[in-house]
């Protein structure tokens, strides 16, 4: 009995340890790769450490676009998306968990029919929007854009409802008011959520590439998808520029690698208890 | 000074247009320790939280420090909530648990610390400052949520059966605490259970509900001694009052021991009226009633004797001295001295007073 099991457990890792290869086997090639000089990434059969490694790779890739720029615009951007918009998020959310108003049902239903529209759809108005405000071309228009998520409403809307009415109730006769309440109790208790929130947000925000690319023109402007696309498809072709482009490459997902090992603990962890007896 | 006024105060819950509370008045003074006894789904919680303006008034005034307050939001009316489930916040420290009202109204830090410090000294909490109330036990947390609301020096205390988590020792031991808590602060307090116990211990008034509405307030003595209706008669008191319909025509034998004056009235012949007595009040002697025992209990203090009357299927509790053995079928007599009797109207369950001849056997 025991050993059928733990041959059963014995298959299931091999299984899943060969999956989790086979995903990260791109990140490890395009990691060697940055190393190698062009010829080396071409080479048949396949050469997986480079014989020296190319550090000039990366200097030659800053050298030839401003990346640096590209990825302070990417970061400086997503961090101020995620957080206004969790911040306006958690405003609506409370509103439509907290407080009674006439057309309380009405305003979350539509809200939730806009999320049904494909983005596709909104990117003419929303390019008109921007133009009339002057925000073309600019890192303000790129924010402004992306500050409002129904995602994120629906997300914190519902993680508000699961914290307990006494706790409010017990805030608001401790004297607190909507807004105190909405920042000293309904935000800490759901912390977990927010976290996996704002993770979501800024990945997706950084590896935003369409709709920025649509209202970015002038270079100093580019996010890092932009610029890294652009840097492809002028370079791109020539076969010693791939090395530098894999260095690009590296350096555009280095943040979220980071931001995925300092943080992974808390992917993992939820925090639990809701305060109440039991 | 009165510190709290409720004039016909109505309920109504507008989800399913459920009278909750029917004419509800009530005048509370400064220090006072109300207590809102009543079976479950009585509309207890629904008072507390009108109170506390957490639920809308439906009609009728509330005043609080003699001012109109019906529709004065929870945050600014200033009183303490102690609730059911403890309701404290999970992610803070017991410390900015108790804290919590004083930063919201920005005192200095000095200052909130004095006062944690000391709530948590008078509570026992002073070694569990730094953990969080997922740590604590039941007790401990009850604590915390009472050292939540004594820190502030809020107007009035409400308190949402805050014990009946807890099991029967510590309860006791809490039910002491917050009698002392109270003493010393002397801070008004309205205090919500369905345990008759704690009513009667703790209350300086006892304000009895069923189905919404006043049975009876007064202080546990007069509830005791003088209970307004078979209701509270009944809901009052362990083992129960013993309530039996005193018509002439119930038994021969029986009628011989109502008091005299009661037997001459009209609502006596036509049987309206009901005798109460309890349990303790009923004396065994060598002649009286016949009761047929069926069984006793021994309580430790006492025993209480369950039987009927002789020849009827009324049944009857007799709390008596433990030193006595009972056994099953055993006849034993008793009598019900005078000035221990409550009579109610048959109909209305309403006490009657009556002036009864001199009791004799
Ligand atoms: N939000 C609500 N909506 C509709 N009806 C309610 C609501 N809250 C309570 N009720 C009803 O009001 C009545 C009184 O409820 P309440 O909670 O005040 O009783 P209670 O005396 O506190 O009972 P318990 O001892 O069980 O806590 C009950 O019949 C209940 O069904
Ligand atoms: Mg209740």
């Amino acid at each position: 009995m025991a050993n059928r099991r733990l041959i059963t457990k014995a298959v299931l890792y091999l299984i899943l340890i060969l999956l989790a290869f086979m995903m990260v086997l791109p990140l490890i090639w395009m990691f060697l790769s940055s190393f190698k000089t062009g010829s080396e990434i071409f080479a048949q059969p396949p050469v997986w450490i480079p014989e020296t490694f190319q550090w000039k790779n990366y200097l030659n890739a800053f050298n030839l676009a401003p990346f640096g720029i590209y990825l302070a615009n990417s970061l400086i951007t997503a961090t101020a998306i995620t957080v206004i918009q969790i911040m306006l998020s958690s405003m609506i959310a409370y509103g439509l968990t907290q407080l009674e108003f006439k057309g309380k049902a009405f305003l979350f239903q539509s809200m939730l029919l806009t999320y049904m529209l494909p983005a596709a759809v909104t990117y003419v108005p929303s390019y008109v929007i921007l133009a009339k405000l002057g925000l073309l071309d600019s890192l303000t228009g790129i924010v402004v854009s992306n500050i409002s998520s129904v995602f994120s409403i629906f997300l914190l809307r519902q993680s508000f409802l699961k914290v307990p009415k006494e706790i409010v109730e017990a805030a608001r006769s401790e004297g607190a008011n909507d807004w105190q309440i909405l920042w000293k109790v309904m935000c800490p208790m759901s912390l977990s959520t927010i976290f996996t929130l704002a993770m979501i947000t800024f990945v997706e925000m950084y590896n935003n590439y369409l709709w920025p690319s649509l209202i970015v023109k002038s270079q100093s402007k580019y996010l890092i998808t932009v610029g890294l696309n652009q840097f492809f498809t002028t370079q791109g072709t020539f076969q010693n520029q791939w090395a530098m482009i894999m260095a690009v490459n590296v350096i555009s997902v280095a943040p979220l690698l980071l931001l995925f090992f300092i943080f992974q603990k808390w992917f993992i962890k939820g925090v639990g208890d809701s305060g109440l007896k039991g | 000074m009165e510190k709290l006024v409720l004039t016909h105060l109505q309920k109504i819950y507008t989800q399913n247009k459920k009278t909750v509370i029917h004419d509800f008045n009530l005048s509370v003074r400064d220090g006072e320790f109300i207590v809102f006894v009543g079976p479950s789904g009585c509309g207890k919680s629904t008072l507390l939280r009108m109170i506390a303006g957490l639920e809308d008034i439906t009609s009728g005034e509330l005043f609080l420090n003699g001012k109109k307050a019906n529709r004065l939001p929870a945050k600014d009316r200033n009183l303490s909530v102690v609730f059911q489930n403890y309701a404290l916040f999970p992610h803070l420290s017991v410390f900015e648990n108790i804290a919590f009202g004083l930063r919201i109204r920005h005192y200095p830090k000095q200052k909130v610390n004095e006062a944690v410090y000391n709530a948590a000294e008078m509570l026992g909490l002073q070694r569990l400052l730094h953990e969080k109330p997922k740590q604590l036990s039941g007790g401990q947390r009850q604590r915390v949520a009472l050292g939540r609301a004594i820190v502030r020096q809020a107007d009035l205390f409400l308190m949402d059966e805050p014990l009946s988590n807890l099991d029967a020792k510590l309860r006791t031991q809490m039910r002491e605490e917050i009698l002392n808590l109270h003493q010393k602060l002397e801070t008004t307090t309205i205090y919500v259970t369905h345990d008759q116990v704690e009513a009667m211990t703790m209350a300086t008034r006892i304000v009895v509900l069923k189905d919404g509405r006043i049975q009876q307030i007064g202080t546990p003595k007069q509830i005791y001694t003088a209970p307004a209706n078979t209701f509270v008669a009944t809901f009052i008191g362990m083992p129960q009052m013993n309530v039996f319909h005193a018509a002439g025509s119930d038994s021969a034998r029986w009628d011989d021991f109502i008091p005299l004056s009661l037997k001459k009235s009209d609502s006596y012949t036509q049987g309206r009226v009901l005798l109460g007595i309890r349990p303790e009040n009923i004396l065994v002697a060598a002649d009286g009633l016949p009761v047929t025992v069926n069984y006793a209990e021994l309580m430790g203090a006492d025993t209480y004797v369950h039987g009927e009357i002789a020849g009827t299927d009324k049944q009857i509790v007799i709390r008596c001295e433990p030193d006595r053995d009972f056994c099953s079928g055993e006849t034993v007599y008793v009598r019900f001295p005078e000035d221990k009797c409550h009579f109610f109207d048959a109909e209305s369950g309403k006490r009657l007073t009556i002036e009864a001849a001199a009791y004799e056997a």
